[in-house]
Order: C-alpha cells, then sequence, then structure tokens
C-alpha cells in the first residue's frame, strides 16, 4: 500500500501538480459566517466558518465564472458575513512552524476537474488505482484553523458573538445537561461520567459566553470589499 | 504428454474470458430527490421555470397562516395600528448539467448480451442525474445557518437530540428529515446502543422503499427519516449533515422540448422532463452519441427550518 502526500497550491492560472488526486472535482468557495452560528471549542467561542460553494445551482448561483455575485449578495443580505479570499491567513507548515499568509483558497488536479481545498489541508492518497482514496483527515491542521478564526475576530472581520446567539447555545447544552443528569441518576457509571463531562462543558460555556461577547470590536483594517474573482466558479 | 491448459494458451485457449455478466461499480445509488416521510417530500418540486423569462426564479415568502397573530387592543375603540407583512425571497438558479457518451460500432457490436450500448449508456443517464441532483444538496444543506455538534467530535445521540430541540424550538412543522454522511450514521448506530430507555431505529429498508430512494433511504428514529448520502458536504475531516422539516430546501427544473427541435435524434424524456438523453448518430466516424441534458437548481428555501449537524468522520 503506497501512501502519497499531496500539496494543496494556491490557485492560479499557472500549471500546478501533474498528479492528479483520485478525488470528485468540486467547486470553489467562501468561507462564510452566520452571526448565529458559534462553536465551543477548547474553552472559549469561536464563529462557525462554513464553505458556501460556488457551485452553480446551488443557493441561487448562475453559472459563469461570475454567476455567483447576485447570490453573494442575497447571502449578506441575510445577514452572512463572507470572508474574501484574499484575507490574512495563518497554518502550520509541514515542521509545525506557523505561517502568515494571505488567501485561503487552494486547488489540485482532480479526476475531472479541479480539487479544491483550503491551506489547512493536506490530503493524502492511500492506494494505488481502482483502490486508491483521498484521506483528508491526518493531514489536517485543526490547531491552525481555530487560530485562524480567532484571527478573524481579533482583526474585526467577524464581529464579537451576540449574547443571545450564545445563550441560545447555551440552552441547548442545558437541555442535554439534564438528559444526561436523568440517566446518571439511575447509577449507570458512563452516564454520570457523560454528565459530569456535559456539566463541566456547560459550565465553561457560561463562563465564557460574557468574556466572548465583551470582546471589545477592533476596526477591520481597510481592504478591498470582500470579493475576490473566483477561478472556475 | 498430456494436453494441458496452460499449453493450449495463447491459442486454443484464452489466459482470460469476460465474463457475461456486466456488474457496476461501488458507487452511491440513492436518490434523495424521491425522499418523501409520512407523505411530505424531502426536497420541493417548485416546477418548471419553461416560459418565465429568465432562468433564476424567484420563491416569493409572505408572512401568512397566523404568523401575525390579533392583539388585544387597549379599549373597545382603540385605534389599531397597522401590522405591515413580513416577506422574503429565495432564487433558485436553473443551470444547465450534462454527460456525454460515445461508444463506437465495433464496441456495440462485439459486445456480449448485457454489455455497454447505446441503450444501457442512455439508461445509466438517469442516474447518473440522480447523483449530481444529491450533490447538490449535499452542497444546500453544508450551509445551514444554526448548527449542532462540535468539529472533532464524532455523531452520537446528543446531535441528533440537539438537532431536534432546535428545530422543535423554531416550531419547524414536521415530519422532520435527517441527511447524514454514511460515517455520521455508523456513529449514530454505535452511540444509540449506549442509549437508555424505549428508543429504538426502525430499519424501513424494505423493498418498495429502497425502489424509491435506493439505498440511502435507512429508517427513521423518534418519527424523523434518515437518509445517507456520501455527497455530504466533508471538510477537515468533519462532515456537514443536516436535520430539517419539509419546505426547507426545494428545487425547480427546466425541460426542453428536444423533439420537435431541428435535426433531433432519438430523445427520450423523463416523466417530469427533468432529463432529456438524445441518441445520435455520427456516421463518419462511425459513433453513436448518447448525451443527458438536465436543468435544474437548488436552495435553502427556509433557513429556519434546516438545522446542520458538524461531526468528525
Amino acid at each position: 500500500m503506497s501512501i502519497s502526500k499531496f500539496k494543496p497550491q494556491k490557485v492560479s492560472d499557472a500549471p500546478g501538480n501533474s498528479e492528479r488526486l483520485p478525488e470528485r472535482a468540486n467547486a470553489p468557495f467562501f468561507f462564510v459566517h452566520h452571526p448565529g452560528d458559534w462553536e465551543f471549542i477548547e474553552g472559549e467561542w469561536l464563529p462557525r466558518v462554513k464553505r458556501w460553494p460556488l457551485k452553480s445551482g446551488v443557493n441561487g448561483v448562475q453559472s459563469g465564472k461570475r454567476g455567483y455575485l447576485q447570490a453573494k449578495t442575497n447571502l449578506e443580505a441575510d445577514g452572512w458575513i463572507v470572508i474574501g479570499h484574499d484575507v490574512p491567513v495563518c497554518y502550520h507548515d509541514d515542521d509545525g512552524d506557523l505561517i502568515d499568509d494571505t488567501g485561503y483558497l487552494c486547488s489540485l488536479l482532480g479526476q475531472n476537474g479541479q480539487v479544491h481545498t483550503d491551506v489547512w489541508h493536506k490530503p493524502s492518497v492511500i492506494g494505488m488505482g481502482r483502490t486508491a482514496s483521498v484521506d483528508w483527515k491526518e493531514g489536517y491542521d485543526r490547531a491552525g484553523f481555530n487560530l485562524w478564526r480567532k484571527k478573524l475576530l481579533e482583526l474585526g472581520l467577524i464581529p464579537a458573538a451576540n449574547p443571545a446567539s450564545l445563550s441560545q447555545l447555551v440552552r441547548v447544552q442545558e437541555r442535554r445537561t439534564r438528559r444526561h443528569a436523568k440517566q446518571a441518576v439511575e447509577g449507570n457509571p458512563i452516564a454520570q461520567r457523560k454528565h459530569e463531562v456535559e456539566k463541566v462543558r456547560l459550565e465553561g460555556m457560561k463562563a465564557s459566553s460574557k468574556k466572548a461577547s465583551s470582546k471589545k470590536k477592533r476596526r477591520a483594517p481597510r481592504k478591498k470589499k470582500a470579493t475576490v474573482e473566483a477561478p472556475n466558479a | 504428454m498430456p494436453i494441458l491448459s496452460t499449453n493450449l494458451t495463447p491459442d486454443l485457449r484464452l489466459a482470460q474470458a469476460l465474463d457475461q455478466a456486466l456488474l457496476v461499480m461501488l458507487t452511491d445509488l440513492a436518490t434523495i430527490r424521491n425522499w418523501s416521510n409520512a407523505g411530505a417530500m424531502a426536497v420541493n418540486n417548485y416546477g418548471s421555470i419553461n416560459s418565465t423569462g429568465a432562468t433564476t426564479s424567484r420563491i416569493r415568502l409572505a408572512g401568512l397562516g397566523g404568523r401575525n397573530p390579533f392583539v388585544d387592543t387597549a379599549a373597545e375603540d382603540t385605534d389599531i395600528a397597522e401590522t405591515a407583512l413580513t416577506d422574503a425571497s429565495v432564487d433558485i438558479a436553473v443551470v444547465r448539467s450534462a454527460l456525454l457518451r460515445n461508444i463506437s460500432d465495433l464496441a456495440t457490436l462485439t459486445g456480449f448480451a448485457q454489455d455497454i450500448d447505446p441503450l444501457s449508456l442512455a439508461q445509466d443517464l438517469g442516474m447518473s442525474f440522480e447523483t449530481y441532483f444529491n450533490g447538490l444538496v449535499g452542497a444546500a444543506v453544508a450551509t445551514a445557518a444554526t448548527t449542532v455538534g462540535a468539529a472533532g467530535v464524532d455523531f452520537s445521540m446528543d446531535n441528533w437530540y440537539d438537532a431536534t430541540y432546535v428545530l422543535e424550538l423554531n416550531s419547524v412543522p414536521g415530519p422532520y428529515f435527517a441527511l447524514l454522511h454514511p460515517r455520521q450514521y455508523a456513529d449514530m448506530v454505535e452511540s444509540l446502543r449506549a442509549e437508555a430507555g424505549a428508543v429504538s431505529l426502525i430499519t424501513a429498508a424494505t423493498p418498495e422503499v429502497m425502489s424509491l430512494t435506493g439505498p440511502g433511504i435507512k429508517g427513521s428514529f423518534l418519527g424523523v427519516s434518515i437518509f445517507t448520502s456520501s455527497h455530504v458536504t466533508e471538510s477537515g475531516g468533519d462532515k456537514y449533515g443536516a436535520m430539517f422539516g419539509t419546505g426547507a430546501l426545494g428545487y425547480k427544473t427546466g425541460s426542453p422540448d428536444a423533439r420537435s427541435y431541428l435535426g433531433a435524434g432519438t430523445v427520450v424524456q423523463t416523466n417530469d422532463g427533468s432529463i432529456t438523453v438524445e441518441i445520435s448518430r455520427n456516421p463518419s466516424a462511425a459513433l453513436t452519441e448518447v448525451v443527458g441534458n438536465a436543468y435544474c437548481g437548488l436552495s435553502v428555501i427556509e433557513q429556519g427550518r434546516m438545522v446542520g449537524i458538524v461531526t468528525d468522520a
């Protein structure tokens, strides 16, 4: 069994990897954040940023290179924050050093076109020929991605969390903790352990909710409108 | 000297003989388009864009149906204020997708009874479109505005309950649907083993159901229909599934009247006109061209009716 590491290339018109990743082609994307969508990780609230695919036919994206413009405008009108392709990013290189760079979108040559990914992913190919599969998890720089999300808050590209948004998420956790409490009462040791974990998490969420929503908003650096022409859209 | 098979190869025997059977390679044969629960479709079909004058259709949403209840008046002669009507809209952009196969006459005539030929290629295009459609749904649900679950943490029944809780909080009318990555479903089944109480997964993989949706349908849990698809978005090893109520997703199609077009060859269309397959000859190259065209667009219609489920692989 062979394992080959692929290094994603920054999107450009110049030819990149000559090897093909055994993966379906996908559309380029913007990272987007909804003001109500937050994640509690390692004792702090981080904004969830999701891939918003510039795939024609999905969510109003039309065909053509700039077919996403109207859909993007609609998305922003609904309160979403679209993070442009030219924002500062930070990620860890193969040696574990933190790299400061600009732009998150990367692409590789796939089976039937470009496979778009981001600077935090380094896919590995396991096997060859028909049995080849791609592992995206092993080479994923989760720590770098989380660091970048913090950076987005620091730069003011994503505003601090609205207390109401966080309290809604805390309520979900409260309900979860209550559910485990009911099972823990019956004496099941697994349920008791789970309840303890969820209770600690709930306390952590409550404690950091205040902190997260009171973070001083720094003015975003002057930059071009968060739109970069997406290749192959 | 005995006559051995090894000595007869390759003059009188073949080293390898092709089997008569033609098997389909492992692929996701699920059909989300036909997925329904308690009579409601998971993805609503909002019809065709034919003769509408645009490729993008604006789905209109009005705050009717009791969204604005009556209000008490301070006194019997109070002049009440007007309540503005809430409205919204969502665009569905219908785009073309297509697949082309070319097969030579020699490739066809040397085939076995059960083999690749223009007819079997044409029939297969329908499934190829369904796979494309699954990709549209997978991409759309990954953009849910509200999310439960945590990156890097396996799917558990807690995520399931959290998701139903969020939908119930938003008063999302049922029936509910859960579109999960096969990995999320596997983790769910594993987590379900540790659950206490009288809850069980109802598997609904009957031949009747499977004939409509393919192997994607897994059954239901607490009334929520479960469907798995490999087209659920993956990022960083995390899977972006979702749970939603009916009306969260919608699609539109366009159907050309290809039979009436000048120079049209053999044209086959699905009943709803969403897939058009044309077979035409290129006699100078001794090729038969089989091409499928479909015009379709899909959008999240109302974010409030959907909750994303992000969990680890």
